[in-house]
């Protein structure tokens, strides 16, 4: 046994050290880059939008989960357009936005007469081609119901919901397009989130009222909505796939939809998030059907084998071999986690490996994407973070983006960013990236998207009775390439659910071409790659949502190229 | 230009004098300011341990039973100042309530009075896991090699959170102490599996999960490990098989962890109650759940919530004229109460008042159209107040909410059956017996069929 002393020394010490931890001020670590990689353009860009949530003081759980961003060309004008929600009662006047942006790159309101202009509990957003006729539709979940939005061109939509047999009056949050059997037309994925009882009241520790977490409450169903129109009418038709498909023998609690490849035998397979539940992971069987394999592939549970509050979902390849991998965020008081793939089809926790465990700060995270923000050939992450319960006593106050309503400012965090090495360990730049990362809110919603098509990805987050802000990557950048992956049969939609293999001297670069990942957002359809001091690529291989595969030419970099299906050399695989 | 005059030797020697003076001035001020900073070691330190100021904390507008226990530490600690005991308590108190500098601040004072304490490490350890995991990392090993044989939490969590913070090795040798000491430990046995297998040697994993794979507190978790380590081995039906395993069992148990369950003594008010009795009827201790829901209910007579557990326990245990009382109270306080809607439903429908149960559930359908138990519940007072058509409709909107309703299927089944329409009926049992193979009245309307 030590002698008393060195105890009560080492003791004091730690006291001591304690007390010092306390006083240092949490937030975002130390900045690895020289200069800002992202400035503040809200303003002048026009974006005037201030998330609208009815607080009813009463902590209604519904109220704490926020509402997603769309990025949106929906005047295929090259422009990527915003479109934003609001989380209030239908009748409300304050509706959902739809922004166009000019030539001159600045935002402008167009929601008048667009179709667009009506409220509800909004709170995730998909958009997809869903009739195969170029143009962009916007599918809405809400609270307590789906919304579908026809786009009819020159900027008016129409409200097709019912028509398009979409009924679905559960609380749903991410939501996905994806053709998942394969025909050539959209379908839709609803992760349904719990079923609430909003006359159910919640307290802290403490005994003072606060939100309720997702326990106490029955999971849900992932909807499944087979996409049956035909090429003869423009309103689509669904039917509801759930039981055939197998998605209701598996019931949960989904926060995040990520359709992708998961097994490598080019079908789209469904993963959800689940809040303190394990993840699901739906392998498409090639017949209409999915069986749930998130436990065999390493990716239900954290590493530790525990649930956690699986949040957004970000997606990507952050080491450079091939095989995408995923970032999940969870609450404050847990670790997030970084699921690589060792092996196709099979998950690994690698947190504290990749550097994102026990980071010197960190938040309850929602919105999450994997870009190379900095064109250096590697994806680096940004998460944008907002407490769902009070933060304990004692906990220092981040300084506040202006123009939250105060109710919510304790449940502000800030955003984080994450600058990655190249080898796929990450280092918290936030402190160098203060217009992203410098002003608390009680974040939910981040897409990304180059809006500028200057080759920098951007950013568009989203803040629980908070405005929404853009922020413009002003990063060093090396060189990049952007990639537009359609086909010219389905009415010259993006192939949603292509992968995207660029080769460039000794280097692949993976990319998934799909909107739907982050939380309740959509984001730039384009895949945009990062490639470091190579001002050229090689190749361009794709595997398109059929089975397919064409290799395309090399090129010069620097600029937005469009692959077109059926115009490259066919590649026997 | 002017050059520099080089100095004299007197010039020299003063320049030398006073740095020798300076030297010994300063000599003079160290050993004033060691003898300074010894007198304040002497002086301060015992008058700091004597008498340490405990923290301060609002407890005004705290739940008041959470108040009470808060002020009962705090005056403990006024009372014994060198009480170990009384400083461990306060901030195990105090970190139940989130008060998370204050608690470290005692458990500190408690590490001060009562060093070889195992008990305040481990729990200051487990609150600092998550922002100081280097302090909780170091804490949790002084509660590991101060805790007793007989308890084991502290190596256990010790091992985990090494694990988690990637340190296979130090995290492999604090499960094989564990393991030295009892080769079927379940919990290290389950733990060394997952180091071994995040190293990628599964095939040693494998023989280890036997132990973990038979005990309540690891199988659960045992068998998913089991099923994942199979899979990245290549063999994927002993994966899917361990899957199913997995799913058709309950939950993990808790390891036992003593530190933490006396901690948990000081937690209390009304969160905790309600916890408590939902865990209770979860275990379906009804009888507990009612005692304990009398209480809160006494003590916090106008929170909803309570009222409407002790209605639902009353239900669970069929006494439901009790349990309407209950549940009337609980509308009376939360009007738009669907959940107490289907409760008092379920009381009333106990006693046999069908047709009353029906607007009853027809209010709170309308404010929770989702629910399939509402849906389920209308069409059985349909049935039974002779409405069939009613019935077969509410039971097909159960289906349409939950295609997994094992109930809504049975008892739709039953109905067609009755009204003669077999093979609609026949399908519909069919659907149930792939859903519930088990299901004892599902077989029984199956050997009806003809």
């Amino acid at each position: 046994m030590p002698a008393r002393p060195a105890i009560c020394a080492s003791t004091l010490a730690m006291a001591v050290c304690i007390s010092f931890a306390a006083c240092r001020p949490t937030g975002p670590g130390n900045p690895a880059q020289t200069q800002a990689w992202f400035e503040d353009v809200t303003a002048r860009s026009g974006l005037q939008f201030v998330h609208q949530v009815e607080t009813s003081g009463q902590f209604l759980f519904s109220e704490t989960m926020g509402s997603g961003a769309a990025w949106i060309d929906f005047d295929q004008d090259g422009r990527l357009d915003v479109f934003l929600i609001s989380n209030v009662r239908p009748s409300s006047s304050n509706y959902n936005r739809l922004y166009h942006q000019d030539a001159d790159g600045r935002f402008k309101d167009v929601s008048a007469g667009s179709g667009l202009e009506s409220g509800g509990f909004g709170n995730g957003l998909a958009v997809g081609d869903v009739n195969n006729d170029g143009r962009p539709e916007i599918l809405i979940s809400e609270y307590d119901r789906l919304r579908l939005f026809l786009n009819k061109g020159g900027g008016r939509f129409e409200d097709v919901t019912a028509v398009a047999g979409l009924t679905n009056a559960h609380w749903s949050v991410g939501v996905a397009f994806t053709d998942y059997d394969r025909d050539g037309r959209l379908d839709l994925v609803v992760g349904n989130y719990l079923d609430y009882d909003s006359s159910q009241r919640c307290r802290d520790p403490r005994g003072q009222p606060d939100f309720c977490g997702p326990q106490g409450f029955r999971p849900t169903l992932i909807r499944l909505f087979r996409n049956i129109g035909n090429s003869e009418s423009p309103t689509p038709q669904f039917e509801d796939a759930t039981v055939s498909s197998g998605l209701s023998r598996a019931p949960g609690k989904a926060m995040q939809i990520v359709c992708a490849d998961f097994n490598g035998d080019r079908w789209p397979d469904l993963f959800a998030t689940d809040d303190a539940l394990p993840n699901r992971l739906f392998v498409n069987q090639h017949d209409g059907t999915f069986s749930e394999e998130a436990i065999v592939r390493g990716i239900a549970y954290t590493g530790m084998g525990a649930p956690a509050a699986n949040m957004g979902v970000a997606i990507g390849d952050v080491d450079d071999d091939g095989l995408f991998d995923l970032f999940v965020p969870h609450l404050t008081e847990e670790n997030h986690t970084l699921w690589r793939q060792s092996a196709r089809g099979y998950f690994r926790d690698v947190t504290a490996q990749a550097g994102l465990l026990n980071l010197p700060w960190h938040g309850t995270g929602f919105g999450t994407v994997f870009g190379d923000f900095n064109c250096d050939g590697a994806l680096d992450l940004a998460i944008v973070n907002g407490r769902i319960r009070r933060p304990p006593a004692g906990t220092p106050k981040p300084k506040l983006m202006p123009g939250i309503e105060p109710f919510w400012s304790t449940y502000a965090e800030p955003a984080q960013l994450f600058a990655n090495d190249g080898r796929g360990r990450f280092a918290d730049v936030s402190a160098g990236n203060p217009e992203f990362c410098g002003e608390a809110l009680v974040g939910r919603g981040l897409a990304m998207a180059d809006f500028d098509n200057d080759g920098g990805i951007d950013l568009l987050f989203t803040g629980i009775a908070g405005p929404a802000r853009i922020v413009r990557n002003r990063a060093p950048r090396g060189h990049w390439v952007g990639v537009q992956a359609i086909d010219p049969s389905l009415g010259g939609r993006d192939a949603y659910g292509a992968e995207v293999i660029m080769r460039a001297g000794t280097r692949q670069y993976w990319r998934l071409v799909q909107p739907g990942f982050s939380y309740a957002s959509s984001n730039d359809p384009r895949a945009h790659i990062g490639l470091g001091s190579n001002a050229s690529y090689d190749s361009i291989l794709v595997h398109w949502p059929d089975g397919s595969s064409e290799t395309f030419p090399g090129g010069t970099a620097d600029r937005y190229i469009v692959l077109r299906r059926g115009t490259g050399s066919r590649s026997v695989l | 230009m002017k050059r520099l005059r080089k100095p004299h030797d007197q010039e020299k020697r003063a320049l030398v004098d006073a740095a020798l003076q300076a030297q010994r001035a300063g000599r003079r001020w160290l050993f004033v300011a060691t003898l300074l900073a010894l007198i304040g070691l002497v002086v301060v330190l015992p008058l700091s341990r004597r008498r340490p100021a405990p923290p301060e904390i609002p407890t005004a507008s705290l739940d008041p039973a959470v108040a009470r226990v808060i002020n009962e530490g705090l005056g403990r600690v006024r009372a014994e100042p060198k009480s170990g005991e009384a400083w461990g308590q306060l901030g195990a108190t105090l970190m139940h309530y989130e008060f998370i500098k204050e608690s470290a601040m005692a458990f500190g004072q408690a590490h001060l009075r009562a060093p070889n304490d195992a008990r305040w490490y481990y729990l200051h350890g487990l609150l600092l896991m998550n922002h100081e995991p280097n302090s909780a990392l170091d804490l949790l090993r002084r509660s590991a090699d101060r805790a007793p044989d007989t308890i084991d939490m502290p190596r256990v969590r010790l091992a985990q959170f090494l694990t988690e913070r990637n340190l296979p090795k130090e995290a492999e040798m604090e499960f094989r102490r564990l393991l030295e000491r009892d080769p079927r430990h379940a919990a290290a046995c389950l733990g060394l599996a997952r180091v071994l297998h995040q190293q990628g040697r599964g095939n040693e994993s494998i023989p280890l999960l036997r132990p973990a794979l038979l005990d309540p507190r690891t199988r659960k978790s045992a068998n998913e490990l089991l099923a994942t380590v199979h899979w990245t081995l290549g063999q994927t039906n002993a994966a899917q098989a361990a899957v199913r395993t997995a799913a058709s069992l309950p939950p993990d148990t808790a390891w036992p962890d003593p530190y933490w369950d006396e901690a948990a003594r000081t937690r209390v008010g009304l969160k905790q109650s309600l916890e408590q009795a939902n865990a209770l009827l979860d275990s379906g201790q009804a009888g507990e759940a009612v005692l304990l829901l009398q209480a809160t209910t006494r003590d916090y007579p106008s929170d909803p919530e309570g009222w409407y557990l002790l209605g639902w326990a009353y239900n669970q245990r069929q006494e439901f004229v009790e349990g309407e009382r209950a549940l009337q109270e609980h509308l009376r306080h939360s009007t738009n109460s669907a959940k107490g809607m289907a409760q008092l439903a379920v009381a009333v429908l106990g006693q046999r008042r069908f047709a009353e149960a029906i607007p009853i559930l027809e209010s709170a359908r309308r404010l929770k159209p989702t629910w399939r138990e509402l849906h389920a519940n209308l069409g059985y007072a349909c049935v039974q107040t002779g409405r069939l058509s009613d019935a077969e409709t509410h039971y097909r909107q159960a289906l349409a909410q939950d295609p997994n309703h094992v109930a809504s299927y049975t008892a739709l089944g039953d109905l067609l059956l009755r009204r003669g329409e077999w093979t609609e009926g026949r399908q519909i049992l069919q659907q149930a017996a792939k859903l519930a193979p088990e299901d004892p009245r599902v077989q029984s309307l199956l050997k009806k069929l003809p």
